[in-house]
């Protein structure tokens, strides 16, 4: 078992470009950790550098309080599954699980038994005699799997495993890892950028921007708390309600229209601040008739999403989403409540939650929350 | 209606005489084409089973006396031996070197790859034995190697290279690095993952370069021919031209069977790379 | 578990300060473990052929140009000091009319076998071929093959065999019985038509893997549009290869102007009426021992050549592009 500390990581690649900056992070032994983000911010480059395929550009690796920043991979004791698998496609099943075991000089009834172990833990004993192009993709991910916890590592990296599987298999598969690393309880770090599957698996996860941290937490604080409006807009299949307020006399002004404020803010802010109020469509509520608190708008588009409905609501230069129990026809006049308790309010200016500390010099933040928040409205 | 019908009746017909022309000039065509692949390579087939065989290609009296008879020629299994060496031999080490070669510059960003690359295309394209006759037969002068085979092997080596490096970095590219790094991470040191890894992944494309430089070495010419003085080194491209341009009558019933024994290995290992791989089409490929 | 195969000193304190001007010290001076091989390890790897392709390939282009501008000769004074003669050479093989007859011999060699039968030929049957499956397919196909695979010398002899005068196949299937001894009667003819029936097999397989990319979709639309199979060859099919058409013609171009093979047909006769530009060399500089001026000769081949892969690379990089 394994403990991951980094610490002010930096990868600059040769063209220039800094894929991870001064990232410092540390994951618990035993931990099922997800690396979550959107698509360049740096998650693969950091997975790699923590296995050794990369070369830190400064900053530190350390394993089990093991600097093992300049280690070649080999040495660092790790199992790793890539996101197109890397079967070996001219050896058998059998042989792919094996061959870590074989140049860790393992001998060779040994290392059948132990192949043949990590094979049945994933179902695949039948498979054991086939080649990877004879295997379907949820096969070929479970050949991969096996053949990292064959030599039992002490930690586990795995790079977007189940983006190339189709819908349904990606939940199976899924549940499936969640529960195999609760067996075995290897550390594991986890990359993806399907914020269901990080919030699905993750003990705690890393949502990354450009190379750095945004949010280090639980995945049910990074779903009620998005600490900024990147992360805000990030989270959620259903995109978040953001918009633009302003306080005046210890409410919230919203395109003229009155809200109460948020409990938990309400001593961070003054009158005359400009900030973005979020909400999610899951805390919306519709109501038929005129009431306090609310936004009021008509009905855009009507959603199935099962068994509830994802209602468009617009009014006053406004869109709000909210779930509902029943859909209402287009053009029917709404009033949209918010519940109190799950209401976020964010600076404009960098796009911090109110009441946490500003992010020193950080120009990324600065440059990005008004256009993610532009995006969302 | 029935102008209609009537209309369309000699339409059809026109059709039809037209489609049942286009098929016959198809077939004439294709009949022409094949007459005209297949006329010189009858000989071929039929001399050397000929009890005696003419120049001209006819049904022959079947015998193998011929073949039985080449091997009495003091040049013949010597000569065949020759082309054997010069062709293993450039092989084995443009199969090695390539392959390293593409290995690396597939793998790791050498600086200055791009140019090398560049200057081996442009190289590979612009120089040719006949153009840079004059200097390789001095420099291989110079160095002592006249008159051996390993110096008929360095040059050729030289002219294969470069196409054995584009072919092979191709398949190279093709390859995920995440198996390597799969090796890697798992332990494997640089040997065993170029062993266990990389050699068996890309055993199509180093099958494909050395059956292509065996082809190409087998029915070289002009390099022995300027290159090696001494004919018991000459290999069978020199020797059948040296049977046939001797004075004198020339030996039918030798040339013929030797013409056969000498061109049977590339028609095999042609029909093998054929089933084996498909006969893959690489750009510029044969020489 | 296994038991944890790190073998770098532990560190338990926090890092030293300028720890991270240390770590990027190390990552200047030693190997990255990222690495497989490292620059040191790759330039291994690329230096054995790189210095045979240097030596035996490379050197002998530049050499020749310096040897065009030398008076050396196999025996003799200028065997053992060349003299530096600068364009003499140059000068001296555009007012030789050996050479002017050489260059024209190879002009009309490289003009009717690869720009016009080649080309023209692999095109017709990679278009015959391009919707036929059936053995007679399969057969054609392996003949042109064949014929470009065997081996220089054989294929020679089988020609001369089918020309021969006397008893060749080819008078015999000729009406009339007349006895032409084609080699002779019709040298450039012979080879033009023997470096076609060599040689198409590159342009017909080009041109088979340039068909396939030619999107079905098109064909049918002008199909729909009711266009033959002519206008579909000439208003789709054509505009679409071009680039692959202008390939073959500079690759055949160039090596059917680099070609030996005739030599081992006519030997450059009757009179020189053969003599394409590769055997004049073998004649001038090995047979006759002037290798200054072979080396010229040469090297006026190779800033042919140079041009004829100048256009070659170029159109390469565009259609990458
Ligand atoms: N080998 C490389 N050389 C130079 N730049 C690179 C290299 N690999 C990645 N990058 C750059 O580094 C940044 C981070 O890339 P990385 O692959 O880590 O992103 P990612 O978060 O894994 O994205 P994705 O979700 O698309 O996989 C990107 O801007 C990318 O362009
Ligand atoms: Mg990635």
């Amino acid at each position: 078992m394994a403990r991951v500390t980094l610490r002010s990581l930096t990868k600059r690649y040769p063209g220039g470009v800094t894929a991870v900056d001064a990232l410092d992070l540390e994951i618990a032994d035993g931990e099922f950790f997800a690396l979550l983000g959107p698509s360049g911010c740096g998650k693969t480059t950091l997975l790699r550098t923590i296995a050794g395929l990369e070369a830190a550009t400064t900053g530190q690796v350390i394993i089990d309080d093991v600097d093992v920043t300049r280690l070649p991979p080999g040495d660092r004791d790790i199992g790793m599954v890539f996101q197109d698998y890397a079967l070996y496609p001219h050896m058998t099943v059998q042989d792919n699980i094996a061959y870590p075991l074989k140049v860790r000089k393992v001998n060779k009834d040994e290392r059948r038994g132990m192949a043949a172990d990590a094979a049945g833990n994933l179902q695949l004993g039948e498979l054991l005699e086939r080649r990877p192009g004879q295997l379907s993709g949820g096969q070929q991910q479970r050949v991969a799997v096996a053949r990292a916890i064959a030599y039992q590592p002490r930690l586990f990296l795995f790079d977007e495993p189940l983006s190339n599987l189709d819908a349904q298999l990606r939940v199976e598969a899924r549940t499936f890892l969640k529960r195999l690393q609760a067996e075995i309880g290897v550390t594991t770090v986890y990359v993806t950028h399907d914020q269901s599957e990080a919030l699905a698996l993750a003990d705690r996860m890393a949502v990354m921007q450009r190379g750095r941290v945004r949010q280090l937490a639980t995945p049910e604080e990074v779903y009620r708390r998005p600490n900024s409006l990147f992360v805000a807009s990030f989270i959620g299949s259903m995109p978040m309600n953001l918009l633009d307020a302003e306080v005046v006399d210890g409410a919230l002004d919203i395109a003229g229209s009155r809200l109460s404020l948020p409990p938990d803010s309400a001593e961070h802010v003054t009158s005359g601040d400009r900030v973005v109020f979020g909400s999610r469509p899951e805390f919306a509520t519709l109501h038929d008739e005129p009431v306090d608190n609310a936004l009021e708008g008509q009905v855009a588009v009507a959603e199935l999403l099962g068994n509830s409905y994802l209602l468009t609501v617009e009014g006053s230069g406004l869109q709000m989403r909210a779930v509902a129990a029943e859909a209402a026809p287009n053009g029917t006049r709404v009033w949209v409540t918010f519940d109190e308790a799950n209401c976020l309010l964010y600076r404009r200016d960098d796009g911090g939650l109110v009441g946490s500390p500003r992010v020193e010099g950080d120009e990324a933040v600065d440059a990005d929350a008004p256009r993610v928040a532009a995006a969302r409205q | 209606m029935t102008a209609a019908g009537a209309a369309v009746a000699p339409g059809n017909s026109r059709r039809v005489v037209k489609s049942v022309l286009t098929r016959i000039g198809f077939y004439v065509m294709v009949l022409l084409l094949g007459v005209f692949f297949a006329l010189p390579m009858l000989w071929l087939l039929a001399a050397p089973f000929d009890r005696t065989p003419t120049l001209a290609a006819g049904v022959p009296d079947f015998t193998f006396d011929n073949f039985v008879r080449v091997f009495e020629n003091p040049f013949v299994l010597p000569s065949l031996r020759n082309s054997l060496i010069l062709a293993l031999a450039t092989m084995v080490l443009v199969v090695t070197a390539a392959a390293l070669c593409a290995y690396a510059l597939s793998r790791v960003h050498l600086p200055g790859r791009d140019i090398l690359l560049y200057v081996l295309l442009l190289f590979s394209a612009v120089v040719s034995g006949t153009a840079a006759m004059v200097p390789l037969f001095l420099l291989i002068f110079e160095i002592g190697l006249i008159n051996t085979h390993t110096g008929v092997v360095l040059v050729l080596a030289g002219g294969l290279m470069p196409a054995g490096i584009f072919i092979l970095k191709d398949f190279m590219d093709s390859t995920p690095a995440s198996y390597e790094e799969s090796a890697r991470v798992a332990g494997a040191s640089a040997l065993q993952t170029l062993r266990d890894i990389v050699v068996p992944v890309v055993r199509p494309g180093l099958a494909v370069i050395a059956v292509w430089t065996v082809v190409q070495v087998w029915g070289d010419f002009l390099i022995p021919f300027i290159l090696l003085r001494d004919p018991e080194l000459a290999p069978a491209a020199v020797v059948m031209f040296n049977f046939y341009t001797e004075g004198g009558q020339a030996n039918l019933p030798l040339i013929s069977a030797y013409s056969f024994l000498y061109s049977v290995p590339v028609v095999v290992m042609y029909l093998f790379v054929n089933r084996r791989y498909g006969f893959r089409f690489y750009g510029g490929i044969k020489r | 578990m296994s038991p944890s195969p790190v073998r770098s000193p532990a560190v338990d304190a926090p890092p030293a300060p300028g720890g991270k001007g240390r770590a990027r010290e190390d990552a200047g001076s030693q190997r990255s473990p990222a690495e497989v091989l490292g620059v040191k390890g790759a330039a291994s790897f690329v230096a054995p052929a790189v210095g045979i392709v240097g030596v035996f390939l490379i050197f002998p282009a530049l050499w020749t140009l310096y040897l065009g501008i030398t008076n050396l000769r196999l025996t003799g004074l200028a065997a053992a000091e060349p003299q530096v003669v600068g364009l003499d050479n140059v000068t001296q093989a555009l007012s030789d009319p050996s050479f002017l007859n050489a260059l024209w011999v190879t002009a009309i060699f490289v003009l009717g076998s690869a720009v016009i039968g080649q080309t023209v030929l692999g095109l017709g049957l990679a278009w015959l071929f391009r919707n036929w499956h059936g053995w007679g397919r399969q057969a054609l196909e392996v003949l042109v093959i064949f014929a470009w695979i065997i081996p220089g010398s054989v294929v020679a002899f089988l020609w001369i065999a089918m020309l021969d005068g006397e008893s060749g196949t080819l008078n015999a299937l000729l009406p009339g019985g007349v006895g032409i001894e084609w080699l002779l009667t019709y040298p450039m003819l012979s080879i033009i038509v023997f470096n076609i029936w060599r040689g198409t097999a590159f342009a017909m397989l080009l041109f088979g893997a340039a068909l396939n990319t030619v999107p079905p979709s098109h064909l049918e639309t002008a199909r729909l549009a009711g266009a033959g199979a002519w206008r579909q060859l000439v208003d789709i099919v054509l505009p679409t290869i071009r680039g692959h058409i202008l390939t073959a013609l500079l690759l055949v171009s160039l090596w059917t102007f680099n070609l030996f093979t005739p030599f081992l047909l006519t030997r450059g006769g009757p009179n020189f009426q053969t003599e394409v530009l590769p055997i004049y060399i073998y004649r001038v500089a090995i047979s006759q021992g002037e290798l200054g001026f072979g080396a010229a000769i040469g090297a006026i081949m190779l800033v042919i050549n140079l041009a004829i892969a100048l256009v070659y690379i170029h159109v390469l990089s565009e259609r990458a592009a």
